[in-house]
């Protein structure tokens, strides 16, 4: 059941997270897309790749437990952890560039602003934050048995 | 007395998986140092257990811990197949 | 007061020594270098039961044998400084190979406390561990610790206490075997005969280490009274195949003792094969690898630029402050321009390398730095480098000094050097602004491509530069590549945030002064002689400037350039607001720009000439500090000049008059 429930996991944020990729690394070429400015995507081929990484490597863990490999779930692990990591770099990347621009540029932050780094490696955090709740003591149980 | 060994083979041949036992180092020097000191002396069973993305170096399970080592290297090793 | 006891701190990379340390001697260490050999050296202090405990971290190491710095300092310290005690920390969950170490520490008579650590990892995944019986086949103290918790100090430090206070030597040593023992007897009967060897070693160890030959400890002993009659006994003796013999008889003997005192559980799958079995796949480990570090970039530039704009800010406001409230125009100069500029050039990077090492810590301490070696070692191979000089190229592209500091993971010391030598020609983030402007002024639309050419001219030169230096001045095959792979860890905050601190702090320290000096003597040639303009034709630099004309001649380039270059050396986005000097022109603004574009002394083949000699001609000087002090000499740094500076006037040469033949200029 449990095992059901991470292959179906892994392939639904696997998806959503190439999506994004694919349609980051797309804007580059073309900016202007409606969609793209809701769902908080600009052209930027670098975070597009860090999504499709993200993305493949949770879509693997699911092809691997649909194969009946028991050991894919820790493509499901893996991913989920590259996903928490990447989504507080892009964190504590823009607090970083907020504070220098409050700090020191005497920019006032805008709600605009704000809005505009509200982006897929961020808010799809959250979904594998869900995730890490749910199946995370597990896999730090695993890591530590050596 | 065991019955005869089969021929020697490079520890690069063996298959990821699979498990061998080392019969004799023939590197020199410091290749030699490192290898015996990290335990591969003859008589001691390794595992291939992993590859490298590219293609080297290999991964081995011996003594308990797992080490990796360039293919180059690991020809030096002469092994035979453990059978299970 | 009775005298300090002293402890050597030894064991395996790995073990969870650097723990027990922080943990053993608290914020009471301090790092330094040891004499002659760039291995770090940390000490720290315990008081405990009213005695003074003096603990020496010693170098990880595998064994004694010394092929490397690392082994030779640890064995030498053991030898030479005669340590009371010598503690092992011994990882629990991998014993037979810890042990092998253990065999040789008891060779060196010094009495030996075994840590055992990481008991809990083993006993988690069914390894059962009776360390009295340990203890009593060891023949040695076997005290568990918990180095996370601080679990089993106590005891540990008891012990220390309690062997220190009966100062035996310890006696036990294992059998190598009838034929190596006749000749061990042998020679410690030899070795005998000459009073100056058996105060300073210990002849049994003396013995094995000449049958299994070691080179350092033959020099030794043929400098001695004994020489030629070790040499004879030694004459037809095949080293290699003792070598093996007690190597094996090592083994042979951890073989007899581990069965009676542990049970090891045989594992099929465990949590790191799991997690291995993603990060080294086929097609997944090399992007996750590649994203990890673009992360790890991400994180050490990005999140450093509010604290780097803060300390920009302060010396700013310091500069200021200087300027308006110091008398004499020349002290107020020396102050603002050399010394605060200076000091505000070297803590502009602080930041930077602060988050850099406690990100490296964090990635060794869990695992990932081995397995990040072992994906990218097929292709640094090629460029006859290790695996692990990926990292410190990679971080070259933000710094160059903390990518310098980060081949302190080389082990070694050969492929270090290499990977530190080849490092400024990556293109760090100040090069960028010279060629922002250059290129933005000269090759309008194509600016892009010019700049994205410049990278990859350093890369190019820095791959064939580490062929070059791998045939030539530092020759030899790159060292093999046996390296242990650990089992994955979570890493602790306090120990990166010790470790950043550690390596930050002595950054400071040792590159601060030279960086100030270089400041110092740049701001002097622009100032002098006395009441010439600053940067101007007729200071010092504008005769040099002026003097070396007909060498950057030949590169299109004219007196201007090379005052901009010269100041280029602090920093190199200094070359932009030298410019902005000569010229006359406000940094930043158009006006520089188009005063380059009027200047018939500029074309665009010179532009792109300049756009080379800047990218490669020679590390600014806090990269020659770190250079300096990661070498331990001046005369890698100074090599590390003159090679840039060769490279850099041949290359700027060959670009000026192929572009000039394209774009015309020449």
């Amino acid at each position: 059941m449990s095992e059901y429930q991470k292959r179906i996991f892994a392939a639904l944020l696997g998806v959503l997270y190439l999506l994004a990729g694919a349609a980051t690394i797309i804007a580059v070429a073309i900016p202007e897309i409606g969609i793209f400015e809701v769902l908080g995507i600009s052209g930027d081929p670098a975070g597009g790749f860090i999504l499709i990484v993200i993305g493949g490597t949770l879509f693997y863990g699911y092809l691997e437990l649909s194969k009946g490999i028991h050991e894919g779930v820790a493509f499901l692990h893996v991913g989920i952890a590259l996903a928490l990591v990447f989504g507080m770099i892009q964190l504590l990347s823009t607090g970083a560039e907020f504070a220098t621009m409050a700090l020191f540029e005497d920019e006032a932050i805008t709600l605009g602003m704000l809005r505009e780094e509200i982006v897929p490696v961020l808010y799809l955090a959250l979904i594998a934050l869900a995730g890490f709740i749910a199946w995370g003591k597990e896999f730090s149980a695993g890591l530590l048995r050596g | 007395m065991s019955p005869p060994d089969p021929l020697p083979i490079p520890l690069d041949t063996v298959i990821t998986g699979e498990k061998a036992r080392v019969v004799s180092v023939r590197a020199k020097g410091q290749l030699r140092k490192r290898l015996l000191e990290m335990g591969i002396i003859p008589g001691a069973i390794i595992e291939s257990i992993r590859v490298a993305p590219l293609g080297d170096p290999v991964e081995f399970r011996v003594k308990g811990y797992n080490l990796s080592i360039r293919k180059g290297d690991a020809s030096c090793i002469e092994v035979v197949m453990e059978v299970e | 007061m009775k005298k300090a006891i002293t402890v050597a701190l030894a064991g395996n990379p790995n073990v969870g020594k650097t723990t027990l340390f922080n943990t053993l001697t608290g914020s009471r260490q301090h790092v330094g270098n040891w004499p002659g050999v760039t291995v770090e050296k940390k000490e720290g202090i315990r008081e405990y039961s009213g005695r003074t405990i003096e603990v020496t971290d010693l170098p990880g190491t595998y064994s004694l044998t010394a092929y490397s710095a690392d082994e030779v300092v640890a064995r030498n310290f053991i030898i030479e400084d005669r340590p009371d005690v010598v503690v092992q920390v011994v990882d629990a969950s991998n014993l037979e190979r810890n042990l092998y170490l253990t065999m040789q520490l008891a060779e060196l008579g010094r009495p030996v406390i075994i840590a055992l650590n990481m008991v809990d990892v083993a006993e988690g995944r069914g390894d059962t561990i009776d360390e009295k019986r340990l203890a009593e086949l060891l023949a040695m103290p076997v005290i568990r610790t918990v180095g996370t918790s601080g679990e089993g100090l106590l005891d540990l430090l008891d012990a220390v206490v309690a062997i220190a206070a009966k100062g035996e030597k310890h006696t036990h040593t294992i059998g190598y075997g009838d034929d190596a023992e006749a000749l061990i007897s042998d020679l410690v009967g030899i070795l005998d005969d000459d009073p100056d060897l058996a105060p300073r070693y210990p002849l049994r160890w003396l013995a094995v280490r000449l049958i299994e030959g070691d080179a350092d400890i033959r020099r030794v002993v043929s400098g001695s009274s004994v020489g030629d009659a070790v040499s004879a006994r030694l004459a037809d003796i095949d080293f290699d195949e003792y070598e093996a013999t007690l190597a094996d008889k090592r083994y042979e003997a951890i073989g007899a003792i581990l069965p009676q005192a542990c049970t090891i559980c045989v594992r099929k799958m465990t949590g790191s094969d799991m997690i291995d079995r993603v990060v080294t796949n086929k097609y997944l480990g090399i992007p996750i690898f590649l994203a990890l570090m673009w992360g790890a970039f991400q994180l050490t530039f990005a999140v450093a630029e509010p604290f780097m704009a803060g300390i920009e800010y302060i010396f700013g406001w310091l500069g200021e402050g200087v300027a308006a409230s110091v008398g004499p125009e020349w002290l107020a100069s020396l102050l603002g321009d050399g010394v605060i500029g200076g000091v505000g050039g070297v803590l502009v990077f602080v930041p930077n390398i602060f988050i850099l090492f406690l990100i490296l810590s964090i990635l060794e301490g869990s695992g990932y730095l081995a397995r990040g070696a072992f994906i990218m070692d097929r292709l640094m191979y090629a460029i006859g480098l290790p695996g692990k000089s990926f990292i410190p190229m990679l971080m070259g592209f933000g710094c160059n000094v903390p990518a310098i500091m980060s081949t302190r993971t080389i082990e070694d010391e050969r492929d270090r050097l290499i990977t530190i030598l080849v490092n400024p020609f990556i293109s760090c983030g100040a090069r960028l602004p010279v060629y922002i402007l250059f290129a933005g002024v000269f090759f309008g639309r194509d600016a892009g491509n010019v700049i994205f050419g410049m990278y990859i001219l350093g890369i190019l030169v820095a791959i064939l530069s580490a062929k070059l230096f791998r045939s030539t001045v530092l020759p030899g095959e790159s060292s093999p590549f046996i390296m242990e792979m650990p089992p994955y860890r979570i890493p602790t905050l306090k120990n990166a945030l010790l470790n950043m601190w550690e390596k930050g702090s002595t950054y400071l320290k040792k590159a601060g002064g030279i960086i100030l000096i270089g400041s110092l003597i740049v701001w002097f040639l622009a100032s002098y002689p006395a009441g010439v303009g600053y940067g101007s034709e007729e200071s010092f630099a504008g005769m040099i400037g002026k003097f070396v004309e007909p060498l950057v001649a030949p590169l299109g380039l004219d007196w201007k350039i090379a005052v901009a270059l010269i100041f280029g050396f602090v920093a190199k986005e200094i070359v932009v607001s030298s410019l902005g000097v000569l010229y006359g022109a406000e940094e930043g603004s158009a006006a520089l720009s188009d005063a380059l574009l009027a200047d018939p002394a500029l074309s665009a083949a010179g532009a792109l000439a300049v756009m080379v000699f800047v990218l490669l001609y020679m590390p600014c000087v806090a990269t020659l500090a770190v250079i300096k002090k990661e070498t331990g000499s001046w005369r890698w740094a100074g090599f590390s000049v003159l090679y840039g500076l060769v490279v850099a006037w041949s290359l700027a040469f060959v670009t000026f008059h192929v572009a000039g033949f394209f774009l015309g200029g020449a």
